[in-house]
């Protein structure tokens, strides 16, 4: 008889975070769905269960290889995690000792429940540039936030559990029901809409609710502060503010009254090019049908107007009184395990560490922690930032950093690379070495990414495939030969460690599989009670929701938001427009893909062969490119191929070009097709944020037309096999 | 007793979970597909609209497939599955093409490759050529998971309700896009749905009487954001291990409101 | 469309928002049925013009040689034609009974029952009919039971022609084919074959079947292509789907096999060889008739190939275009 056996889990085939139910007969994964018994009631999405294909697959890094030859062709030789760990371990000595900590960077990629090892091994080292691509992703709405309310971590209250759930629903440039996590689960939003009155979605593009919305606003792309403004706007002309708690609660009303008075519906509606009732009616459900919430979607941190639109953002929450109501937005009290941030805060952050954080200088609000990317890009490859050692862990920054040809150019002036993976990819062939990293079926660990309110654990189901490590470890086994005081004697000890304040241990809270604070046991209206201050109020410097704020002002920033055309628009470069006539927005994740990976894991890719961009159809007619058609993508700084979707959900004159993408199939040389359909070749990371030093990704210009077919010489476009999807004519 | 499915057009975001789902749930081959998605993206030229439908076998009542095939191993159950006995079938593909709803397919040599088609089979393919064998040259479709059903039933639970006893794709669906009851049933929830939200078939005309009803409306326009005392309670997730009791002082924080 | 973005159209997500052509039963290893329906045609129609013309003893040896060759071809070529075709051919006797009583709905099923008893009744015929053929016995007993078995194997020779049609006009998915007047177009279309496949026999054996063959296909022809005329102006309007099919069989990428194939070929050219000798009153020449019968055949493979080639599902979407 088969024996079999069940795990429970947790996914992070995305940010993470669905519950899991794996079973294992004679020790093969044979099933894998959601656990039932989980926040997420057993539900899944495609990224998840395809893990079987992650686990097994044949294009697994097994072991420690070296690069032995010229970086990007590809020549690995097989090492031994001695060998691996010795030479990381003398590099990084050797820039310490001569060149001192910061030459040293650590970089990731987005949160994928190992951030908190990635700052813990920077402090250890003595360095802070730690390159992530938080700033178009996550961090600057945590920034504002925290800078607005004193507290970072604001989330959409979907559960239901003070009494409400939002009666009006903001989805704002987010596609939170395929992209789940990054900040709340999309099971929860999903299921609050049951009971909401006004779903609003503002997106140029229709996302899968768009068009069932009860108000759908399409505005230029780039152009979200000025929509905000003119929300604000409406409120406070018409009277519709929370007074109870604008007058109580908040600082500099009047300056943000003043400041808004020019957004006028109209105005707006010519900067949006959007109809002005949608303005007045988006304003007036929001202030009026309370309680509500915002989901932001990271397409507004990838603009170079983030800062500034984030806060007008925020304000408007604070407008309408959507602020630690039930059904609001709102900072969750933290499970008794704490922060998980705490695995790295508390090692200190000194001011020799900030002093040389690149970018510093510039991006007050964004270089804060970690480095600005682009400033290092561009500082590197004019050999002013001496980077002798960049150890990378599971990011692609060669495929997601701004400007692709300068991003190459850099990484390849490194003296020293690690990169650790699951596979073989761009940044592999950019390392020196590359370490096998272990997916999330084969390691045990605590994953937090969002909300706040839980932790979860990931409990080993198999063994990783050939000497393949955890992350935890290889930061761990990395960090104590070079600060062994930092780090722990197993991995056992570190878990241990980080769930100290909840009186568990990992033995424990495996079995737990979570440790939560959710139900009547989390607190609303926190300002109004000593939770932050005694006698009330937010933990901002006045006490107060700021509206202005000195902090800004202090740091040479307009205290206030001010609305900014983007670095390339049809306003701000008339000229360009001409030769470039189409406005290019990035990003539009895919369900079954996530950022550049699982292109070569066939069950996803079977879903979608090649990266696709929209245009509407009278826009595709316009430039002469039809569906199916792999067309060019032209801008100032290169061009790419990607296929056409002929698409009516997306504004005229906008076109949307998937992100992140290489193709695994493709050879070592050129980086696994990273030119091809990358569109990062044509965005620009000469404009950036003057807060948090984010790139233009999603608001710029381009122009297409038809790729002939002797243009698509490449292996993706030639070869059938890889093709995971059936030939039109298959019979046998 | 007749089991069906109703597919809520307003809610499905086109993931592909479902797909996954049945996928692992049959281990299907690579280039097998049970479970479809239909994308629909429409403009009349006052609204734009962009659909997903999901199709899967439709079990129809009256259903061609089972009538064309010459050597019975389309048949129905008494409970309204159609199901195909695959040491019956002799891949004529007479039903692929007699289905109306384009829901079966033949499973040729070159839909069956390995996964990672040059390199030997994985665990989980090895494993699934003893726990659910495909035979190459027959054809296959959306059996409503019904060896699910069969073995939830033989344990006294109800399809549609009970995880066990409910088709993969249905328990797996985070938009909570699909429900699965008994159609002869008219309080179960799949007939409440029907009538509630105006479930449609596809292609009605063709007198087929699927047993898959689609619902679609506006999301929004709720007439009251109370949450539910389950909700407010957390009774739902109480279950959970470890809930995290606030401290007594935490607590005295609470606001009185 | 190349090849690279007609594959990327079976991406699961947008498939069959769009009219796709069924492939099945056409392309790869499909092309088997292609076949095994030609020589369904061409075998019954050539069986059943035997058997008319053995009504008349002066053809008695034409007739019998004609029906061994349709005997034949439904024996040897269209069942195994469809035997291979089988995913699990092994599995053939599946379909029959007693293994399976599908025949009360499948017409496929009930095909392949009436094929076997055709060939039962029809070998029993041949027999009696070379019996008197080579007046090995030339009573009035065997007359009459070649006349019964004549009546019995040409009743099931009908229905095994037209069967096929059947089993396709079935199909409500592809309404192309979902109409009543397919069976009787492969009918007729397969028994002016077989005239002109009689013509052939007839040349060899030396009787003069020519005239008589040469005056049933110069009418039947015109029935035909009247018959084939009407069966596109009713699919043109019956559907969008039939409409689409109809132009892509006139219009698209099989009008070469319908302009050339069936009308050209199969049609007009026969026509005019016969309808030339029946103005001159001559019988056309040896070269000229076998060129005739050649075409008619290649206009038989065109007829099953551009109908197949051109059946296209109705898009399931209720809401979509309507198609
Ligand atoms: N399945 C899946 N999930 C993911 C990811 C993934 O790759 N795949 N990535 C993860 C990561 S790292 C992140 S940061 C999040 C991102 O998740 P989202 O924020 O949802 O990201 P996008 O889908 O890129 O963009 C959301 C929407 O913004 C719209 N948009 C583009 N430009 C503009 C604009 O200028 N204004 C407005 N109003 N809208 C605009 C797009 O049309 C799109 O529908 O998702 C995470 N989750
Ligand atoms: N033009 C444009 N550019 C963008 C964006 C955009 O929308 N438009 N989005 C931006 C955003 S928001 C983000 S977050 C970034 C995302 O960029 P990244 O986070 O760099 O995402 P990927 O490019 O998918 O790289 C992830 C890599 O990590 C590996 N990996 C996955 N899981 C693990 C793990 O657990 N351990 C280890 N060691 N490795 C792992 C994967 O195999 C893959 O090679 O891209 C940014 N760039
Ligand atoms: S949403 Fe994310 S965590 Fe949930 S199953 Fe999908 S990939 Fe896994
Ligand atoms: S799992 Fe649900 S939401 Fe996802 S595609 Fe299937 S039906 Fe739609
Ligand atoms: S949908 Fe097709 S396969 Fe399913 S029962 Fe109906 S006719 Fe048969
Ligand atoms: S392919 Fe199989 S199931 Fe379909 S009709 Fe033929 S024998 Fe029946
Ligand atoms: S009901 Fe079962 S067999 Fe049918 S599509 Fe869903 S998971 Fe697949
Ligand atoms: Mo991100």
């Amino acid at each position: 008889m088969a024996n079999r056996e069940v795990i429970y889990s947790t996914c992070k085939s995305c940010h993470g975070g669905c519950g899991v139910k794996v079973t294992k007969e004679d020790g093969v994964i044979v099933h894998i769905e959601g656990n039932p018994n989980s926040l997420t009631g057993g539900t899944m999405c495609s990224k998840g269960l395809s893990s079987i294909q992650h686990v097994d697959n044949p294009y697994r890094l097994k072991y420690p290889m070296k690069q032995v030859g010229k970086k990007g062709t590809g020549k690995w030789k097989r090492i031994s995690w001695d060998e691996a760990l010795d030479t990381i371990e003398a590099k990084m000595r050797d820039a310490i000792d001569n060149y001192g900590a910061h030459t040293v960077a650590i970089s990731q990629g987005t949160g994928r429940g190992y951030n908190r090892y990635t700052h813990r091994l920077a402090r250890s080292l003595g360095t802070a540039n730690i390159i992530t691509p938080g700033y178009v992703c996550h961090s600057p709405r945590l920034g504002l936030y925290g800078l607005v309310t004193g507290y970072g971590r604001l989330y959409c209250d979907y559960h239901g559990w003070g009494g409400e759930f939002p009666k009006t629903n903001i989805v704002w440039a987010k596609q939170l029901e395929i992209s789940s996590a990054d900040s709340e689960m999309c099971y929860w939003f999903m299921k609050s809409l049951d009971y909401c009155k006004n779903f609003i979605v503002i997106d140029p593009r229709a996302s899968a609710y768009a068009t069932r919305a009860t108000l759908w606003i399409q505005p230029r792309p780039g152009t979200d502060c000025a929509l905000a403004m003119g929300m604000m706007n409406v409120i406070i002309e018409e009277e519709l503010w929370d007074k109870e708690f604008v007058d109580n609660w908040t600082f500099g009303f009047d300056e943000l009254r003043e400041r808004v008075k020019e957004f006028t519906p109209e105005k707006v509606s010519e900067i949006c090019w959007i109809p002005k009732e949608q303005v007045i009616e988006a304003a007036r459900m929001w202030a009026i049908d309370t309680p509500g919430c915002i989901q932001v979607g990271s397409s507004l941190e990838r603009q170079a107007n983030c800062g500034h639109t984030l806060r007008a953002i925020t304000c408007l929450m604070g407008l309408a009184g959507n602020i630690e109501r039930p059904g609001s937005m709102i900072s969750w009290v933290l499970p008794e395990t704490g922060l998980i941030e705490d695995v790295f805060l508390e090692l200190p952050y000194t001011d020799e560490m900030r002093s040389h954080v690149i970018g510093i200088d510039k991006y007050k609000m964004g270089a804060a922690r970690t480095c600005n990317p682009d400033t290092l890009v561009k500082k590197v490859i004019a050999g002013e930032a001496p980077i002798k050692v960049w150890f990378s862990v599971g990011g692609q920054q060669i495929v997601h950093m701004a400007n692709t040809k300068e991003v190459v150019e850099a990484i390849e002036k490194v003296e020293f690379m690690v990169h650790c993976d699951l596979f073989m990819g761009p940044m592999c062939e950019a390392a020196d070495i590359i370490l096998p990293a272990a997916h999330w079926l084969e390691i045990d660990d605590i994953y937090d990414m969002h909300p706040r309110f839980m932790i979860e654990a990931h409990n080993k189901v198999v063994d990783p495939p050939g000497e393949a490590k955890s992350d935890h470890w290889i930061f761990n086994e990395v960090g104590k030969r070079i600060n062994p005081e930092a780090w722990f004697e197993s991995e056992e000890k570190s878990l241990d460690h980080q769930l100290r304040k909840g009186g568990l241990t990992w033995e424990k809270f495996s079995e737990n599989l979570v440790s939560g604070c959710w139900g009547p046991d989390q607190v609303y209206y926190k300002y109004k009670t000593d939770y932050w201050k005694e006698g009330g109020g937010f933990p901002t410097p006045t006490g107060k929701f700021e509206f202005h704020s000195n902090h800004l002002e202090s740091l040479g920033y307009d205290p206030l938001p001010v609305y900014n055309e983007p670095g390339e628009s049809p306003v701000s470069r008339p000229d360009l427009f001409k030769e470039y006539p189409i406005v290019m927005s990035t990003g539009f994740r895919q369900p079954w893909y996530f950022l550049s990976q699982y292109r070569n894991i066939p069950w996803l890719r079977s879903f979608m062969e090649f990266p696709q961009c929209q245009l509407h159809p009278d826009t595709a007619k316009q430039y002469g490119v039809e569906d199916g058609d792999i067309i060019w993508i032209e801008s100032p700084r290169g061009k790419i191929r990607q296929k056409l979707h002929v698409f009516p959900g997306i504004k005229k004159g906008v076109l949307m070009a998937t992100a992140n993408c290489f193709y695994p199939e493709e050879p070592s040389e050129g980086y696994h097709g990273l030119m091809i359909s990358n569109p990062n070749v044509l965005t620009s990371n000469d404009h950036l944020d003057p807060m948090y030093g984010s790139p233009d990704l999603t608001c710029l210009l381009c122009k297409v037309y038809k790729a002939k077919d002797e243009e698509l010489t490449e292996e993706v476009f030639r070869s059938e096999e890889y093709g995971f999807v059936p030939p039109k004519d298959e019979e046998d | 007793m007749r089991w069906g499915m109703v597919i809520n057009l307003a809610k499905c975001t086109r993931c592909h979970g479902c797909i996954a789902a049945c996928r692992i749930e049959h281990f299907l081959p690579l280039r097998m597909t049970w479970p479809r998605l239909i994308a629909l993206e429409t403009d009349d030229g006052f609204s734009v609209d962009v659909s997903t439908y999901p199709v899967r076998c439709n079990q129809c009542k009256e259903a061609p497939c089972v009538e064309v095939c010459p050597t019975e191993a389309s048949y129905k159950r008494e409970d309204g599955i159609v199901a195909i006995d695959s040491n019956k079938c002799f891949g004529c593909r007479y039903c692929v093409i007699a289905c109306p709803y384009q829901n079966r397919t033949y499973l040729s040599r070159k839909r069956n490759p390995n996964y990672f088609p040059e390199h030997a089979k994985t665990g989980f393919e090895k494993k699934g050529k003893q726990i659910y064998p495909h035979q190459v040259g027959t054809t296959e479709k959306c059996n409503f998971c019904m060896e699910r059903i069969d073995a939830g039933l033989a344990k006294g639970l109800k399809p549609g309700i009970d995880r066990e006893a409910t088709p993969a794709c249905v328990n797996i669906c985070q938009a909570r896009a699909l429900t699965f009851g008994d159609l002869d049933d008219p309080n179960s929830n799949v007939s409440k749905l029907i009538r509630e939200k105006n479930g449609f078939v596809l292609h009605d005309e063709y007198g087929t009487e699927p047993s898959v009803y689609y619902i679609d409306y506006k999301l929004g326009g709720a007439p009251s954001n109370k949450a539910p005392i389950e909700a407010q309670t957390g009774s739902h997730i109480q279950h959970l291990s470890s809930v995290y009791a606030p401290s007594k002082e935490k607590l005295a924080k609470k606001n009185a409101d | 469309m190349n090849a690279r973005t007609a594959r990327q159209w079976m991406v699961t997500h947008e498939w069959m928002i769009k009219p796709m052509a069924q492939t099945e039963w056409i392309s790869g290893k499909g092309l088997l049925v292609w076949w095994a329906e030609v020589f369904s045609a061409l075998g019954t129609g050539l069986y059943l013009v035997s058997i008319f013309f053995a009504l008349r003893e002066e053809f008695a040896v034409t007739a019998f040689w004609a029906g061994i060759l349709g005997w034949i071809g439904i024996a040897i070529f269209k069942l195994p034609l469809h035997a291979f075709y089988l995913g699990k051919w092994y599995r053939f006797w599946r379909a029959f009974p007693p293994f399976s009583k599908a025949w009360r709905t499948s017409w496929f099923a009930r095909g392949i029952v009436m094929t076997m008893i055709f060939l039962v009744f029809g070998a029993i015929q041949l027999i009696l009919q070379g019996l008197i053929a080579y007046d090995v016995a030339d009573s009035s007993g065997v007359w009459a039971a070649n006349y019964v078995f004549m009546v019995l194997a040409g009743i099931f020779g009908v229905m095994t022609a037209v069967y096929c049609g059947f089993a396709m006009s079935y199909c409500k998915s592809v309404p192309f084919w979902n109409t009543g007047l397919l069976p009787i177009v492969f009918l007729l279309m397969g028994v002016a074959d077989g005239l002109a496949l009689i013509m052939g026999v007839g040349m060899v054996t030396g009787e003069d079947v020519i005239p008589t063959a040469e005056s049933a296909t110069r009418i039947l022809l015109i029935v035909n292509a009247l018959l084939i005329i009407m069966y596109l102006v009713n699919a043109n309007y019956q559907s969008a789907t039939a409409e689409l099919s109809v132009k892509e069989l006139v219009r698209g990428r099989v009008a070469w096999v319908f302009w050339l194939g069936i009308v050209l070929l199969g049609i007009i050219v026969p026509l005019v060889v016969s309808v030339v000798s029946y103005f001159t009153g001559e019988e056309a020449s040896t070269g000229l008739l076998v060129f005739a019968i050649i075409c008619h055949t290649i206009g038989a493979f065109s007829l099953k190939y551009g109908v197949l080639k051109v059946g296209i599902y109705r898009p399931i979407l209720p809401k979509g275009r309507a198609y």
